[in-house]
């Protein structure tokens, strides 16, 4: 039982950015995507104490939510382009090795940081669906209602799936610029992050690891950005 | 998915077609612009409309109809026309509609055209 609980969570805590990311670019879908993964997590609860762990927790997770995406597509008979994506990662995926899952961090950067997303609410959306960050703790950050910034969050999710927002990357014409909001959104956490200090409050300095993580993320995958 | 691109231009821009002197110039970038959408083929329809002085608005409140002159709102930007573009997603629309001759004198609004019903 314990055990379960701590590989669920091991997972949660590691690779909650990571699982979405893939989730959200195959489904395009954001708010689709962090749905299945809660319920994936649900049932691995329920699960993992009865069948034991799985030898690739992090495997069934993902397999878990695509499945549910994947019903969810069927139902809705959402744009079959994004069902078909769906189906191919699902059989593509498989039990394979966890070091094997593609990361898409970087394309839900790019979302969450798309100019077609209001600016105020672009920090606010990386940390909840890039790091997990829940809407209370980013609405504290924000100095905001946790009801005012859930719905703000809500407004945005609805919006990239609606308008029809790319998961793609930008080519390499845009990508400057679209780079430049990625950086402001990381620098606003940070930013954001000191004016908890001087206001006196303690969790701040959480979020400006977070920040840190999110830039070196950047780093990582933009090598050759010389603003990242 | 489908996109409307619609054209908001000012008064003056839109004096231009009333120009002798300039309304070719004025309407040469819009065919243009059209003849483009429909050889890259994203271009599903589309009008230009005449200019809001032509508008005539109507409402029905507990019945009764009323009928008004002029645009719903009276902005300084006023809609002159739209496109209807299928392309994959916002960022492809968002491209033709950067390309739309409007887009440097005016303003450019791209919206989703929602799905037919039952979907």
């Amino acid at each position: 039982m314990n055990e379960a609980h701590a590989a669920a969570e091991a997972v949660a805590r590691d690779s909650y950015g990571r699982v979405l990311a893939l989730l959200a670019t195959r489904a395009r879908d954001v708010a689709r995507a962090e749905d299945a993964l809660a319920e994936a997590f649900v049932a691995a609860l329920r699960q993992w104490p009865v069948e034991g762990v799985p030898r690739n927790p992090v495997g069934w997770l993902v397999a878990a939510a695509q499945r549910r995406l994947l019903d969810g597509a069927r139902r809705a008979q959402v744009r079959d382009d994004a069902r078909e994506t769906v189906e191919a990662t699902l059989l593509e995926l498989g039990a394979r090795d966890e070091h094997l899952i593609p990361d898409e961090r970087l394309r839900l950067l790019f979302v969450c940081a798309h100019p077609a997303i209001e600016t105020s609410v672009r920090t606010p959306l990386m940390l909840q669906v890039v790091l997990g960050l829940d809407a209370q703790r980013i609405a504290g950050a924000f100095c905001v209602a946790p009801g005012t910034m859930g719905q703000r969050l809500w407004r945005a999710k609805a919006k990239v799936r609606e308008a029809g927002i790319s998961f793609e990357l930008p080519d390499a014409r845009e990508l400057p610029e679209r780079t430049a909001f990625v950086l402001e959104a990381i620098y606003a956490a940070y930013g954001t992050s000191w004016d908890d200090v001087t206001a006196g409050t303690d969790a701040p300095r959480d979020l400006a690891a977070e920040a840190l993580f999110l830039a070196r993320l950047l780093c990582e995958v933009l090598p050759t950005d010389a603003e990242a | 998915m489908q996109f409307a691109i619609c054209v908001y231009e000012s008064k003056a821009e839109l004096a231009r077609r009333d120009d002798a002197h300039e309304a070719q110039a004025y309407w040469a970038p819009y065919f243009a612009y059209s003849k483009a959408l429909t050889d890259a083929g994203v271009g599903v329809g589309g009008a230009g409309l005449q200019p809001p002085r032509t508008a005539t608005s109507v409402k029905v409140r507990d019945g009764r109809r009323q009928v008004q002159d002029g645009p719903f709102a009276d902005t300084k930007e006023q809609l002159g026309g739209f496109f209807l573009v299928e392309v994959p997603t916002l960022d492809a629309a968002l491209e033709w509609a950067a390309r739309c001759p409007a887009a440097t004198t005016g303003t450019v609004e791209v919206r989703p055209v929602l799905p037919p019903p039952g979907r």
